[in-house]
């Protein structure tokens, strides 16, 4: 699996795109995630890891607390992805397009 | 958390261009009555390996489908608008419902006896206010687009 497969992937549950979205105005401690959402703690860290595994979300420690946060780099990475989707297709057209002037 | 981070979530429009050496009237039959000779059908689609063909019913609210070997049909969106050789637009759905959708506009124009094609795909703000995707705390543009668009089109098995 590539590694916008692994970013895609991990979006692709609504528990991790909400767990995202609460990451929106700045770094949160696991439990500051959890609350008001209807899954355990525990299942939230499961979430927090895969979406860290995927680099979309960068852990960081102060004192004793764990503080997660969204990683731009990750996010950016995923979407020069799907600007390069793009690219390919049009990059197929041209191909396309330029054939027949050859002989 | 640094304005850089979260604007990192805003998803604006992705513009990209291409010059071809054609008049706008060859480049736009080129890109829609032959699109099935040149899309990258077996990497870019819903079947993926298991894709055969697309192609573009030349009207508005025609679709625009993706046929896979068994002969299934796939819809990844329908004509809004159809002015040969300028131009078309469509909405955008590949491997989901109709909605939510994004939109996908193409523009030939004539430039230094070629023809320059921009591709205009946007549509993720309105996207963010659709029901569907609609959420009382957040914007859901990120959620609709990315996810449930191009997360359904292009993610292949693992």
């Amino acid at each position: 699996m590539s590694y916008h497969n692994i970013a895609l992937a991990a979006l692709s549950d609504p528990t991790r795109r909400e767990i995202l979205e609460k990451l929106r105005d700045g770094p949160r401690a696991v439990g500051e995630i959890a609350a008001g959402m209807t899954i355990s703690r525990p299942a939230v860290s499961q979430h927090l890891k895969l979406l860290k595994d995927a680099g979309l979300v960068a852990e960081t420690r102060q004192g004793t607390r764990h503080y997660f946060a969204i990683a731009p780099e990750g996010i950016g990475a995923l979407r020069a992805y799907l600007d390069e989707l793009w690219g390919d297709a049009l990059a197929a057209f041209a191909r396309h397009v330029e054939k027949e002037r050859k002989p | 958390m640094s304005k850089a981070s979260v604007a990192a979530f805003t998803v604006p429009p992705v513009e990209k261009s291409v010059v071809v050496p054609c008049n706008p009237a060859r480049a736009f039959e080129a890109f829609t009555a032959e699109i099935a000779q040149w899309w990258p059908i077996k990497t870019h689609s819903v079947a993926q390996a298991k894709a055969k063909s697309v192609r573009i019913e030349p009207a508005v609210d025609g679709r625009v489908v993706e046929t896979a070997e068994d002969g299934s049909e796939s819809e990844w969106g329908r004509v809004l608008a159809w002015s040969p050789p300028s131009g078309f637009s469509l909405t955008w759905h590949p491997g989901r419902p109709a909605e939510p959708h994004t939109v996908l506009e193409l523009r030939f124009t004539a430039e230094a006896g070629a023809t320059r094609v921009r591709l205009i795909h946007r549509g993720w703000e309105a996207l963010g206010a659709d029901a569907q995707a609609k959420r009382d705390d957040y914007s859901g543009g990120w959620d609709a687009v990315l996810i449930r668009h191009f997360g359904g089109y292009f993610e292949h098995a693992s």
